[in-house]
């Protein structure tokens, strides 16, 4: 059993499931201290034992409640605490991490408590390697990605309503609401994932009828998420973004530099597509085919059994 | 006032080999201005511009950062003027140590109206640095930051989160992580390259920093990340046959 509260900080994008699991395995009760809305908080009660809800003025981000949370850790010196990697998070853990004089562990796989100390396992160099580490209990502030499964549900927990103080440096002026369709890449059986050897975004059409073909997700290396904002930001893989396991990882066009293939490495088979020998991901796949995607694509989507030529697929 | 933008001098792991005992060799590997910061420094520069202001970039490292190469990658960038702040502390550096160099050093700077910082270092990958920085100096930090305009005396902030469009709205200074494509940086060119060597670059040592206390992870082992070997056969001929080949494959592992 730790000596305090393990503290999972939530925030509405939800993907605190391998936060929690690490969390979990510190023994002992899990607080979830959710930075968001009631919903979310309603959404942890049965995962964890107790929910402390933050709520948020309307018009402040919860980034908000950054100082406020701080002041909270450095009141009550919980064992640890948890969070994700995104923004938000990022924010609100480093806070708490300024507060409490130590630093914020990124890439943390799995914790335990050892020898009255936090003993963690996290991945360093782009996911080249696994560094094991211990921290004193107390100063265990760990960003844990991914996972938006949050277990096993069992008994209700009480939904504690707490107030911090909230900044009014930053005001929110607008929020629109995003219609999206978040995608769960870690479970997907066939992933074919597309790089920067795309030369135009109407070319993804042709890599989407191949992955309807297969029954596949879509996925990209990360320039094709943020720099060409041709995928949502769940669509990426890496060590920054998303892992995945399928049973088939088709990469397209992408050169497969370690940050990102660290990502694929759970992939039963990996077949690169790629017109350069020499890329990483040529000595990193099963099978590389040396060839012009343009035409490998389409040639491999008919012999699959699709027609060939344009097809009226729906897109997903 | 001046706008700062913080960046830092990494190897990328591309370049980088692990060895069995889970050390990373950097032999082959060149340092270089982490990949999503020219981005930042880009940023900066824009918002410099629109304040009429100052764009001073800020890197901190142990002794030896410093370097006419790395000067001059910065400076030619867009800055107005360096600083460079070494610290012992960063020998054993960890994102807590690193953003209380470089907030001691920012107190240099009289007025900050932001400081601008990239998504994530190519090395770490975590995008923390700028937010524990945040933390230290309470300031408001924002990471994800896709577009920075200036309204009268404060600051519009853009931003896409996983649900939703946000416009920001800053009456004060804050830390400002930018999202890897917020602005596309322009390469520098030779006049930029030239004109590097006539700006100011300041050295800020562990004197005039200050000593920095922060708790430390200690490590106890490492490894190698476990990674499947994998056959790499190549299918290198005509391509009628590479897919026939690659469809056997995928109707083998029940695919297809």
């Amino acid at each position: 059993m730790t000596t305090g509260q393990v503290w999972v900080i939530v925030t509405d994008d939800l993907i605190v499931g391998n936060a929690l699991a690490v969390a979990r395995g510190l023994g002992g009760p899990v607080t979830a201290l959710v930075v968001g809305s009631r919903q979310t908080a309603d959404r942890l009660a049965p995962v964890v034992s107790q929910v402390r809800h933050l709520a948020i003025d309307q018009d402040t981000p919860a980034e908000s409640c950054a100082a406020g949370l701080a002041d909270l850790a450095a009141a009550e010196a919980p064992a640890a605490v948890v969070g994700n990697a995104g923004a938000t998070s990022r924010a609100l853990l480093g806070a708490v991490a300024a507060r409490l004089g130590g630093p914020v562990l990124h890439h943390v796989t799995s914790a335990a408590l050892k020898d009255g100390q936090i003993s963690l396992v996290r991945t360093v160099g782009g996911g080249l390697a696994e560094v094991a580490e211990a921290v004193d209990v107390g100063q265990a502030v760990l960003a844990v990605r991914g996972g938006s499964d949050l277990g096993e549900a069992g008994a209700t927990a009480p939904v504690a309503e707490l107030a911090v103080t909230s900044s009014s440096a930053v005001r929110l002026t607008s929020a629109q609401s995003i219609n999206h369709q978040a995608v769960e890449l870690g479970s997907a059986k066939v992933v074919v994932g597309v790089g920067r050897g795309m030369k135009a975004q109407a070319d993804v059409a042709m890599v989407r009828d191949l992955a309807e073909r297969l029954g596949a997700e879509l996925a990209c290396s990360r320039p094709l998420a943020e720099g060409a904002e041709w995928f949502g930001h769940d669509r990426y893989i890496g060590v920054s973004g998303q892992t995945i396991a399928p049973d088939l990882y088709l990469a397209v066009g992408l050169s497969g530099q370690v940050q990102h293939l660290s990502g694929a490495h759970g992939a039963k088979l990996i077949i690169a597509i790629n017109n350069d020998p020499d890329a990483p991901v040529m000595t990193n796949c099963d099978l590389a085919m040396v060839a012009d995607l343009y035409q490998a694509v389409p040639a491999l989507t008919a012999a699959l059994g699709g027609a060939s030529g344009v097809s009226e697929s729906g897109g997903k | 006032m001046s706008v700062a933008v913080i960046f830092k001098w990494a190897y990328s792991p591309a370049d980088a080999q692990v060895r069995s005992d889970g050390t990373l060799d950097l032999s082959r590997a060149k340092a270089a201005i982490s990949e999503y910061d020219p981005v930042a420094i880009a940023a900066g520069r824009q918002l410099a511009n629109d304040l009429g202001t100052d764009l001073v970039g800020l890197t901190a490292g142990p002794a030896g950062i410093d370097s006419p190469l790395m000067r001059k990658a910065a400076l030619s960038r867009g800055l107005d003027r360096l600083f460079v702040a070494t610290h012992s502390a960063l020998e054993q550096a960890n994102s807590t140590v690193t953003a209380n160099v470089l907030a001691a050093a920012l107190g240099r700077e009289p007025e900050i109206a932001a400081v601008i910082a990239g998504a994530e270092s190519v090395d770490d990958a975590a995008g923390q640095v700028p937010l524990t920085l945040a933390g230290l100096l309470d300031w408001p930090g924002l990471a994800g930051v896709s577009g920075i305009a200036v309204d009268g005396g404060a600051l519009e902030v853009y931003r896409t989160g996983a649900n939703r469009q946000e416009t920001l709205r800053l009456t004060g200074p804050a830390v400002l992580a930018v999202t890897t494509n917020a602005v596309s940086p322009p390469v520098p060119g030779m006049k930029d390259i030239l004109a590097a060597g006539k700006k100011p670059a300041t050295v800020l040592d562990e004197a005039e920093l200050g000593p920095v206390t922060c708790a430390q992870a200690v490590e106890v082992g490492r490894r190698p990340t476990a990674v499947p070997r994998r056959e790499g056969r190549v299918l290198d001929g005509e391509l009628a046959e590479a897919v026939r080949q690659a469809v056997s494959v995928i109707q083998e592992a029940g695919l297809a």
